[in-house]
């Protein structure tokens, strides 16, 4: 047996406690006050053997509990053999993936390709070495499958030379994409090495590692680019522009060492002075005079990535929703009078609801199932249009009959009693994401006094994204063309649900609008495969693109923050090149066996053994004194 | 010996249990004596009581009128009432306040119960008409009230009855000192005590009360865990009056214990029945009333003796 940490062993010095307080405890605790110790001997007896060997007993459970516990805290594992028989050659993939994110860019991607180029030297000549690049995706360069089958003289010199061609973007860091689908693209059960060099910035992304698995043969090993000791960046990001006034945020990461910078607005000759703490940030307004279209620049911070941001047109974009067949825009019972309350201009769009679909398509079509020109409403989703369907009575199911075209569907009113609510929602799905957060993804207060149950022919071809508690689809997408149809089985109307009611309302038709491409005051690059910061032509008109605002905090991530995430971190473990043996690591062994625990298991029995029989022991004390 | 006395009517109170929860002293009293005197009515042996009671054997030369004639009728005995005029008895009740008297393995202790048959001694002298006097000590003489007879006496010795313990030891010459020095007229004098002090310390008093013609009387009130001790797991033992800790497995000390304390109780017996004082033993856990039966058994079974003695 082997201990990863042998030095707790120390603590089975611990064990002289027990015994010690054994050899205490023959002397008795209880004190009895008499009145008189006059017909007392004056050197009694103390002990009764009875008492002895209880105590015996007591004194072995403690120390049996005791130097479990110690064991346990030196987490020993049983090793495996030296001459246990060595993994096939080469069955290691080791996976280089380079962080190539905005922040990478100029001196930190150097170090990086610098330090893979060293670790791929250092790797056994017999593993399969493949190479990726990720900033907000993963862009592989030499994919595991192709590597294993690269005849092992090749290997190093292919994975170096692919070195070569590796080069920073504009692109934001999702962490957990990469680690994702590098785990994907390297498939099979053979051993896997993911060594990953970055910076490993807390803006980076994590969310999808939660609650991942990992295979067992995966090993997770990080070569951060060592920061400079004292650093600041500072990032400059261009806000939507409010009563016609430009505005700019600039954010300073947390742990910088400067808070000084200076900004400089194209098309005026000033600098501006601004001071923004470490880990804080700060909005400025453009000076009076500054053109239509220009670049605020920072200056000040060791980082020059994300120190410009750029804007164009001053007008917000319009987003046009298609309302046909609308009704009273003051009859508060329908859903034409919430449609149009909901639809309030944003910080990034401003809406207008149109009645007739116009030549250009629009970004979201809103209707309850009144009969009207359904080959329109299908031409436009088919054209890349997003539709939402709210049934608003069985009839209404007709139209959705006609677009998904499902013949003999009959729709049944649902027959609720007292009340329906959202039960199983799918926060993945782009509609509800932005609820995802726990703070607002609490459905269940919204009552639905009426909807509809669509039949399985209908609900197949869709995808069901909510459903009510009692399980009926709620909401349903369906792909047409290149558009989508959404489907709500019920209304807002207020005869039908509370929906219009709450706080979700808004935020889940905007939520549309959001998916459907459209409204955004603010692009970030990737926007319409637009791949670098500044103006850009998309279509007919002109847009402002900048880089992710996350990109700027450079704040080195904790690794304890990985470790949490379930990832199977571990140094680096290589094969010694004249070994033919492969052992997994000690922590692995120890994980695996976890002999720790059942032994902290056997101290927990062991402690209640010791309690039930004190328990006992003391029951049989004298009751006769006072 | 110690004939069996006939055992009173019980009253509620028989109990002692249920008697210390009452938590005046003079209810707690009251309660005694008025059960004391409806046994003492009802018992056969009534009378026994001589001088220290209301009756008293009728020798000749005492007063015709006086004369009980119920009772010479009914048992052939000829007994007179004694009213306080001519009994004249001075009483003096010396209790113990200790702290070895605070122990009690029951839900009171044993100064609780001996302040009760204090109170209840005082209550029932008092209403025969005696003179009833109190004196408290431990260490040295604490309260004092001399024997007296008049309104407001008997609350005064029940207030002082009240008092907490403050002493630690019992030493008995300062009270016996007290009562040689104050007066010269003789009489009862009950000692209310657990007597356990080495013998050589009771010897000195005693012999001078005895001495000076006084009947004194030793009420020893033990608890029954003193006197069987009763413990059976091992503990520390702590002595109330020196603070001295012993620890100690009782099963083993036992027999040593018993030998020691049966030693201890037949040298204060043989010591009393030398100086001609009565020892009466009183186990806490003895409903007060039989006690005081007991007593008046003893009392009489001892001037039997004496007059046997004195006979032969």
């Amino acid at each position: 047996m082997a201990f990863l940490a042998p030095f707790f062993l120390a603590g089975l010095a611990a064990l002289a406690l027990p015994v010690l307080l054994h050899l205490r405890k023959n002397r008795p605790k209880e004190t009895v006050a008499f009145s008189s110790l006059m017909f007392f001997e004056d050197h009694p007896p103390i002990t009764k053997r009875r008492a002895r060997l209880q105590d015996i007993l007591l004194l072995i459970l403690r120390c049996a509990a005791l130097a479990l516990m110690v064991l346990a805290f030196a987490r020993p594992f049983f090793p495996a053999k030296e001459n246990s028989p060595a993994p096939p050659t080469g069955a290691t993939t080791h996976f280089i993936l380079i962080d190539t994110s905005a922040s990478m860019r100029g001196e930190p991607e150097e170090k990086a390709i610098a330090a893979a180029r060293e670790e791929i030297e250092k790797l056994p000549k017999d593993d399969a070495i493949a190479v990726a690049t990720f900033s907000d995706r993963l862009h592989i360069l030499l994919d595991p499958e192709r590597a294993r089958g690269l005849v092992p003289g090749e290997r190093k010199s292919t994975a170096l030379a692919l070195l070569g061609e590796v080069q920073a973007d504009w692109q934001a860091t999702h962490l957990d994409d990469a680690i994702l689908s590098a785990v994907a693209a390297a498939g099979g059960d053979t051993p896997l090495h993911l060594h990953l060099f970055g910076d490993f910035q807390k803006g980076s992304t994590l969310d999808r590692l939660r609650n991942e698995s990992w295979p067992d043969a995966l090993r997770i090993v990080l070569h951060p680019t060592a920061p400079a000791d004292s650093r600041t960046n500072a990032g400059v990001q261009m806000l939507p522009p409010e009563k016609q006034v430009r505005r700019a945020r600039v954010t300073n990461a947390a742990g910088s060492a400067k808070s000084a910078f200076t900004l400089e607005w194209s098309g005026t000759a000033v600098k501006t002075t601004i001071s923004v703490p470490a880990g804080e940030s700060a909005i400025f307004d453009a000076p009076e005079g500054v053109p239509t279209e220009g670049k605020v620049t920072l200056t000040g911070d060791d980082y020059a990535f994300d120190n410009e941001a750029s804007w164009t047109t001053s007008a917000l974009p319009v987003v046009k929703i298609w309302h046909p067949s609308p009704s009273e825009v003051t009859d508060t019972t329908e859903t034409t009078y919430f449609l149009h309350r909901a639809m309030q201009p944003t910080a990034d769009y401003s809406v207008e609801i149109i009645d007739t679909p116009t030549t250009e398509a629009p970004a979201l079509t809103i209707t309850d199932g009144k009969p009207g020109d359904v080959s329109a409403l299908r031409k436009v989703i088919e054209d890349g249009g997003t539709a939402l369907l709210t049934l608003r009575d069985v009839s209404a199911a007709k139209v959705l009959e006609d677009l998904v075209q499902v013949t003999d569907a009959t729709p049944t009113e649902a027959k609720v009693k007292d009340h329906a609510r959202f039960g199983e929602i799918d926060f993945k799905s782009p509609v509800f994401a932005p609820f995802a957060d726990p703070r607002y993804s609490d459905f269940s207060g919204i009552r639905i006094w009426k909807y509809r149950v669509l039949p399985e022919k209908l609900v197949s071809p869709g995808k069901v994204l909510a459903r009510f508690d009692n399980g009926d689809p709620a909401w349903l997408s369906y792909p047409l063309g290149k558009g989508t149809l959404h489907v709500l089985t019920t209304t807002w109307r207020p005869a039908d649900s509370q929906l219009a009611l709450t706080t979700k309302f808004a935020p889940l038709l905007h939520s549309l609008i959001a998916n459907a491409g459209q409204g955004r005051g603010v692009y970030f690059v990737g926007y319409d495969g637009i791949d670098a910061p500044g103006i850009h032509a998309s279509g007919n008109r002109r847009i402002a693109i900048q880089i992710d605002p996350a990109e700027s905090e450079l704040t080195p991530l904790p690794e304890a923050d990985l470790r949490a995430l379930g990832l199977p971190l571990d140094e680096p473990v290589i094969a010694k090149a004249n070994a033919m043996t492969a052992t997994l690591s000690s922590a692995e062994q120890e994980s695996r066996q976890r002999t720790g625990w059942w032994l902290l298991v056997a101290a927990a029995l062991f402690y209640l053994a010791e309690t039930a029989w004190a328990a006992l022991a003391g029951n049989r004390a004298n009751p006769a004194t006072s | 010996m110690n004939p069996n006395p006939s055992s009173p009517r019980s009253s509620n109170f028989a109990d002692p249990v249920a008697l210390m929860r009452v938590r005046s002293l003079e209810l707690r009293a009251r309660t005694v004596v008025e059960g004391f005197w409806k046994g003492l009515h009802r018992s056969p042996r009534h009378g026994f009581s001589a001088e220290f009671a209301e009756y008293r054997q009728y020798v000749p030369g005492d007063d015709i009128r006086y004369l009980d004639w119920k009772v010479l009728a009914r048992r052939d005995k000829s007994f007179i009432r004694k009213f306080r005029e001519e009994t004249n008895v001075r009483c003096h009740v010396l209790l113990d306040l200790s702290r070895s008297m605070g122990y009690g393995s029951k839900s009171y202790t044993k100064l609780e119960y001996a302040r009760t048959l204090a109170a209840t001694l005082a209550m029932f002298l008092h209403q025969q008409g005696d003179e009833i006097g109190l004196l408290t000590f431990d260490e040295v003489a604490r309260d004092y009230l001399p024997p007296r007879h008049r309104s407001g006496h008997l609350h005064a010795i029940l207030a002082a009855l009240d008092r907490p313990a403050l002493g630690l030891g019992a030493a008995l010459h300062s009270p016996v000192d007290a009562i040689l020095s104050r007066g010269r007229m003789r009489g009862l004098v009950f000692v209310i005590s657990d007597f356990l002090t080495p013998l050589t310390e009771l010897k000195a008093p005693l012999s001078a009360l005895a001495a000076c013609g006084h009947d004194v009387s030793l009420m020893q009130t033990l608890d029954p865990a003193e006197i069987h001790f009763t413990f059976d797991s091992t503990v520390n033992f702590e002595d109330m009056e020196s603070g001295r800790v012993l620890p100690a497995d009782p099963d083993r000390l036992r027999a040593g214990y018993l030998k020691k304390f049966s030693e201890h109780q037949q040298g204060l017996k043989s010591l009393c029945d030398t100086l001609g004082i009565l020892h009466h033993l009183l186990p806490t856990g003895q409903p007060l009333e039989t006690a005081l039966h007991t007593y008046l058994s003893d009392r009489q079974s001892l001037g039997q003796r004496i007059v046997r003695k004195s006979s032969s």
